[in-house]
């Protein structure tokens, strides 16, 4: 479009309106004369009338042009939404799963802060796949859990219990590894590395033992760096209610809760023995 | 798709945006060129993670359009919550040669008459029982609304000077003669401005009003 015509003639009497003609006939203040030598305006607006006559389009950009105008005069508050909102809408959408996308894109959603139960829910068929593997291992891993007594704890140097490779799940692509092994003290210790270090700014990586669908969470600490970090398991925690490590992206908001947002996570496989 | 420090840095630039209007910029005015975006076809493909983004770069336009269409701010916050599930649930219908923000402007048409058709409802069921008070406000069209708040944000976008002059010449009702030398500017320099300014203004408001 031309900011500029030939005065006193349309060239092209086809030719649409042009941005400045919209303009001066929406607002006939800039089609005020602006001094002796400027070109009769007049004579281009009744060109331009003509033209409207005859061009729908032209008609419509005009009218675009005065509703434009009209918005103008009658200004409005941007307003940001309240900060809980999203959260609200993330839970819903958590419920809702969309059709898979070609990219069978798997990312694990929340429920938002508020809600007391938390729970995990899979957004995409190819998640739950992924984690059918932990529950072997959370058999394994998990006995005593229910019909033994809390066995003795095997005293012998560092065994390492099992693994997992933490897969991306978010559109970020971070991802790393876990190893779980019982110390001679018959503690369990996991560490942990992943690919990616946390920006301090935009917050902190945090490690978390969970369940399945997430209904039960675990925290064992943050990470910092890429550099590998060994976190303490919870004394008499159940390990076949906890199979999948999950490494998730928190912000310092004062918030202990899992912030929502997963960055990578994958079950525990028994190592080869 | 992102690199991570990218997604980093989008957090921080996300964190550090206040809550005045000029830093509002949900969708940028491309003038009625669709190419597709990432975010656009990350959407579309159903990616979780798209929806957060969407929600950050057009949730204050959708929850502004509520407020301003339905003033009643418990409602406006249930309206954006329903537009954007619903954007979810219907993400396959989504045409990636739409910007997201007119697609989004859409839903929330829809979801804003939704509310004001159950709000009906609720006053015919009212009327029924007990004399009931008429609401006295009448809506504004949900058209005009959708105007205002495009034109607005359209507007903020614009950046200096041509925002100032645009409010000055028309929210403020300023002779332009009088804008110019306030602005300390030639008379015809106001005036491009302000042809500029509306012809931008006219495409955002053509871009949404599918």
């Amino acid at each position: 479009m031309t900011e500029q015509f030939p005065p006193n003639e349309r060239s092209d009497s086809a030719a649409h309106l042009s941005d400045h003609e919209l303009a001066m006939l929406a607002d006939p203040r800039l089609a005020e004369e602006e001094g002796a030598a400027a070109p009769p305006t007049e004579d281009r607006l009744t060109e331009a009338q003509r033209h409207l006559a005859l061009c729908a389009p032209c008609r419509e950009a005009l009218a675009a042009t005065e509703r434009a105008l009209n918005a103008l005069r009658d200004p409005v508050n941007l307003l940001e939404p309240p900060a809980g909102l999203w959260d609200r809408i993330a839970a819903e959408i958590a419920e809702t799963p969309a059709a898979p996308g070609p990219t069978g894109a798997s990312v694990h959603q929340l429920r938002p802060r508020p809600t007391p139960s938390r729970r995990w829910v899979p957004l995409a068929a190819a998640a739950a796949g992924v984690l059918i593997g932990g529950a072997a291992v959370a058999g394994v891993l998990g006995q005593g859990s229910e019909e033994e007594a809390p066995a003795e704890p095997p005293v012998a140097a560092p065994t390492v219990l099992g693994d997992a490779a933490l897969e991306p799940v978010a559109a970020e692509d971070i991802s790393g590894q876990a190893e779980m092994v019982e110390t001679e003290d018959g503690l369990l210790e996991i560490t942990v590395e992943v690919s990616e270090a946390p920006d301090p700014e935009a917050g902190y990586f945090e490690v978390w033992l969970r369940n399945e669908d997430g209904s039960r969470l675990q925290s064992l600490g943050a990470v910092t760096g890429t550099e590998s970090t060994t976190f303490q398991v919870p004394e008499g925690l159940d390990l076949s209610e906890y199979p999948v490590v999950d490494v998730s992206h928190e912000h310092f908001d004062g918030d202990p809760g899992h912030s929502g947002t997963t960055l990578a996570a994958g079950p525990m496989e028994p190592a080869d023995s | 798709m992102l690199t991570t420090s990218s997604w980093l840095l989008n957090l921080r630039t996300e964190r550090s945006r206040t809550v005045s209007a000029p830093s509002v910029k949900p969708f940028p005015d491309r003038g009625g060129a669709l190419d597709p975006q990432p975010l656009a076809m990350r959407f579309a493909a159903g990616e979780p993670a798209a929806m957060q983004d969407l929600y950050r770069q057009h949730g204050a336009f959708v929850f502004s359009l509520c407020m301003a269409a339905l003033r009643h701010r418990q409602d406006a916050e249930d309206a954006t919550q329903a537009v954007f599930t619903r954007a979810w649930r219907s993400h396959d219908t989504y045409d990636i040669t739409q910007p997201t923000g007119a697609w989004l402007t859409g839903i929330t048409r829809r979801v804003i008459a939704d509310t004001f058709a159950r709000r009906e409802r609720d006053l015919q069921a009212a009327r029924a029982g007990v004399e009931e008070q008429v609401r006295e406000d009448a809506p504004q069209p949900t058209d005009a609304v959708v105007d205002r708040v495009v034109v607005q944000q359209s507007l903020d976008a614009l950046g200096p000077p041509q925002d100032e002059i645009l409010r000055l010449a028309y929210a403020e009702d300023l002779p332009l003669k009088i804008i110019a030398e306030r602005l300390g500017m030639p008379l015809g320099t106001v005036k491009s401005h302000v042809h500029r300014g509306l012809a931008r203004m006219r495409k955002s408001l053509e871009v949404h009003s599918d």
